[in-house]
């Protein structure tokens, strides 16, 4: 809305009245086009029909469109790599052609929905219902259930925040998310980790891109407590590096059976400003060991673009030169770049980077 | 261009009576034969929270104030 605004109040300045007009047919095209900005607005105008009339069929339609507004919308915040997660959803009222036997699909849930009056509960109820059914797939029966769950809290929390509603969040961290975290002490250790990961941006960005990974190579395969073992150890290692204090060494890559992963950090100012070889060779090494993915992960301080900003400046064209040249000399196609912002584990705020490349071997 | 969506068939609370009686089980309902899968509490009209299918067998859950949703999900 706020972008939108700034948008009409340019036009404006430039095109005078006719601004207005032009802005109000952007606006609208950009509604039109997109199911979810018409979805909201759907479920505004059912709402009031449903208020003055009180009709279930208006109260249907605005549950309805509310949810997959809402839910559609935020889960856009969401990278999960190249796609978000989890998928889009679409509720659809259960009804069955008179005499004849309705039927529930194997593994299907279908959930009863409260009243209107009751949405922040239908909202937390389906995106409950969307993250079981759409993120995780492939793995949930090797994971145990502290680990499913921390997962499972912390990626519905993460859509719920997008949802841009506290009543909404604040019902699930009072309801759902605190009740669980607080069932046991092993809850209460898994938990943690997926936080901390989580608060690095390196959650959906990298843990749960390589899970899917990992579904896809032991796809058939019965679990076992080494499969298990796999996965506690991969998450482990990130909250390891989630947690990395200054000059602190800790383990930058992660190989077994079936996870190969390296990590790149790039944190230090002073140490990319002498120069990029230093990451071409720890490139290099990660390539000779035959890893399936290489990140390379900058944590950018965001103060320094204030008090030097010639260096910041440095700073940022250094990291794209490595980035050009990870590409040029060893031939790996990127697979994906995501920016966005983080907090340290000291608490500072900072710009971050993530990129994943997969080496040319992996396919072949 | 029409994206992957989820399909998530839910229940409007004036309904019940209707999706009992669709799945054929209105007079095992009425009768109190339906249990809760996760705590064996009663299923009513009022209660009813949500049902999944596991081989073959339908699974009822009851909403319980102090049951949280994802422990819906893990029946």
């Amino acid at each position: 809305m706020i972008s939108f605004l700034a948008t009409l109040i340019e036009l404006i300045s430039k095109y005078g009245p006719w601004g207005i007009f032009i802005g109000t047919i952007y606006y609208l095209l950009k509604v039109i086009l997109d199911e979810d900005r018409s979805a909201a607005w759907r479920a505004r105008i059912y709402k009031a029909v449903y208020k003055i009339s009180g009709k279930s069929e208006a109260e249907k339609k605005y549950i309805e469109n509310d949810i997959n507004s809402r839910i559609n919308l935020a889960r856009r915040n969401i990278p999960f790599g190249k796609e978000y997660l989890p998928k889009a959803i679409k509720v659809e009222w259960f009804e069955s052609a008179e005499g004849e036997t309705a039927r529930i699909k194997e593994d299907e849930i279908v959930v009863r929905l409260d009243p209107a009056e009751s949405q922040e509960k239908n909202i937390v109820l389906l995106a409950n219902a969307l993250v079981k059914q759409t993120s995780l797939t492939g793995i949930r029966h090797i994971l145990n259930e502290p680990l499913e769950l921390s997962m499972d809290l912390n990626l519905i929390r993460n859509l719920l925040k997008e949802v841009g509603d506290r009543r909404v969040l604040d019902w699930f961290l009072r309801n759902e998310y605190q009740p669980n975290v607080d069932k046991s002490e092993e809850m209460k250790e898994w938990n943690g980790k997926i936080v901390e990961i989580d608060e690095r941006g390196l959650f959906t960005r990298l843990l749960l891109v390589e899970l899917d990974e990992y579904s896809k190579r032991v796809m058939g395969k019965p679990a076992s407590s080494e499969m298990f073992d796999e996965i506690a150890g991969l998450v482990d290692f990130l909250y390891k590096i989630s947690t990395k204090a200054y000059a602190q060494d800790v383990p930058l890559d992660y190989i077994t059976q079936n996870i190969k992963i390296g990590v790149i950090l790039v944190g230090e100012t002073s140490k990319i400003l002498s120069g990029i070889e230093n990451y071409l060779m720890a490139f290099a090494y990660k390539i000779q060991q035959q890893l399936t993915s290489v990140y390379v992960i900058v944590w950018d301080k965001e103060f320094l673009g204030n008090i030097d900003p010639e260096t910041h400046q440095k700073f940022v064209e250094m990291t794209e030169s490595l980035d050009k040249n990870i590409q040029k000399f060893f031939r790996v196609p990127k697979d994906f770049e995501l920016k966005y912002t983080c907090a340290d584990h000291a608490g500072n705020k900072r710009k971050a980077k993530i990129s994943r490349y997969i080496p040319e071997y992996v396919s072949q | 261009m029409e994206r992957e969506k989820e399909v998530i068939r839910s229940i409007y609370h004036k309904d019940v009576v209707n999706f009992f009686e669709s799945i054929g089980l209105s007079r095992e309902l009425e009768r109190g034969e339906i249990r809760c899968s996760v705590c064996g509490e009663i299923i009513t009209l009022n209660n009813f929270r949500a049902v999944t299918r596991k081989s073959e067998n339908l699974l009822f859950c009851c909403n319980k104030r102090n049951r949280v949703f994802i422990n819906l999900f893990h029946i």
